[in-house]
């Protein structure tokens, strides 16, 4: 299974692009299998899309597979398939529970107290990401989980590359003050 | 360059997302400017504590495989092989005999009359073809005896 026009085999884009769009949807949506199905689905319409309708991908690829992921994720929040984190989900999205295999550390080897003090400066962060509007929190969610460049984000977004800096850096902003806010907190 | 316009170019600096000319420019910038310097400084903590955060979460084991195995199924399931189109006939064909057996049954189950009538029409249909077969055989026969009479006759050395 070749992709059209391109030597890169598909379990080859899958292994490549997998750990990315599954950040990016568990980020979206919150749930691990929700996030699963939308990583599913994504490759699906792609593999559709570029080799049974010979689809030709204008930008990268992985901002076609980010704008795919990006509204499927808007999908199931339109269809109320949300839901709240179970109490479990909660610790493990803070950073204090169960790591996946192979995941990134953020803290290396601290101890309780320093978890603790990351849990909480990650669910405020989660906290402030929530209270961004949309598009910008899609922008940042692309940008740290997918590691998408700012023309990538354009294209996954259909914006202008301008709109994608401003929304960036708006976020940022919002993100800053908030976490400002929290920090002065007694 | 002033100090009030290149927050939002900053961020895009910070991401690496400027040009090399861009990025010349602020680098020169950052060099003389405390503010931008110290504003820099900051966003790179964010953008550090950012990457950390959203981006340790690993996909469950085995997700790659489940995601390869079905865009297997699918490249099986919706393209068929084009370089086999004998099989293709022959289950389209196997298709249409089963699907004409089952009419056929059917329609006997539901309309015995018809049915018989059918079968009764058919059977003599074949018994007519085999009469008319049988009497092809003995004029082609009785062809190839008169043909060798008149040619004895004739004198044609036909035995």
């Amino acid at each position: 299974m070749n992709r059209p026009g391109s030597g890169e085999t598909w379990p080859a884009i899958v292994a490549e692009h997998t750990p990315g769009l599954y950040r990016l949807a568990w980020q979206m949506l919150g749930s691990r299998a929700d996030a699963e199905d939308v990583v599913q689905e994504t490759f699906l319409r792609a593999f559709v899309a570029l080799e049974k309708r010979g689809l030709v991908v204008r930008t990268s690829l992985r901002a076609y597979l980010g704008r795919i992921a990006v509204n499927l994720c808007y999908d199931r929040h339109r269809r109320g398939r949300r839901q709240e984190l179970p109490s479990g989900e909660v610790e493990e999205v803070a950073g204090l529970g169960r790591r996946e295999s192979g995941s990134r550390d953020a803290w290396g080897e601290s101890g309780p107290e320093q978890a603790l003090i990351h849990g909480d400066q990650a669910r405020e962060l989660r906290q402030a990401l929530g209270n961004l509007p949309p598009n910008h929190r899609a922008a940042v969610l692309l940008r740290y989980t997918y590691d998408l460049s700012y023309r990538e984000i354009a294209a996954a977004l259909e914006v202008p590359e301008n709109t994608v800096a401003t929304w960036l850096h708006r976020a940022h902003s919002a993100l800053r003050r908030h976490l400002t806010q929290e920090e002065a907190r007694p | 360059m002033t100090c009030q316009v290149p927050r939002m170019g900053l961020l895009a600096y910070v991401h690496g997302q400027l040009d090399r000319e861009a990025a010349e420019a602020t680098r020169l910038h950052l060099a003389g400017c405390a503010a931008c310097a110290a504003e820099v400084r900051r966003l790179r903590c964010l953008s550090d504590l950012l990457t950390c955060h959203l981006g340790w979460e690993a996909a469950p084991a085995g997700l790659e495989f489940r995601v390869a195995d079905r865009l297997h199924r699918a490249a099986r399931w919706e393209a068929p092989r084009p370089d086999d189109p004998q099989a293709e006939w022959a289950g389209a064909g196997a298709l249409a005999a089963a699907s004409l057996a089952v009419v056929f049954y059917g329609a006997g189950a539901l309309y015995p009359q018809a049915y018989a009538f059918v079968v009764n029409q058919a059977t003599s249909l074949v018994a007519g073809l085999g009469s008319l077969a049988g009497q092809l055989a003995a004029r082609w026969s009785a062809l190839g005896r008169a043909t060798s009479a008149i040619g004895t006759l004739l004198g044609w050395g036909v035995p």
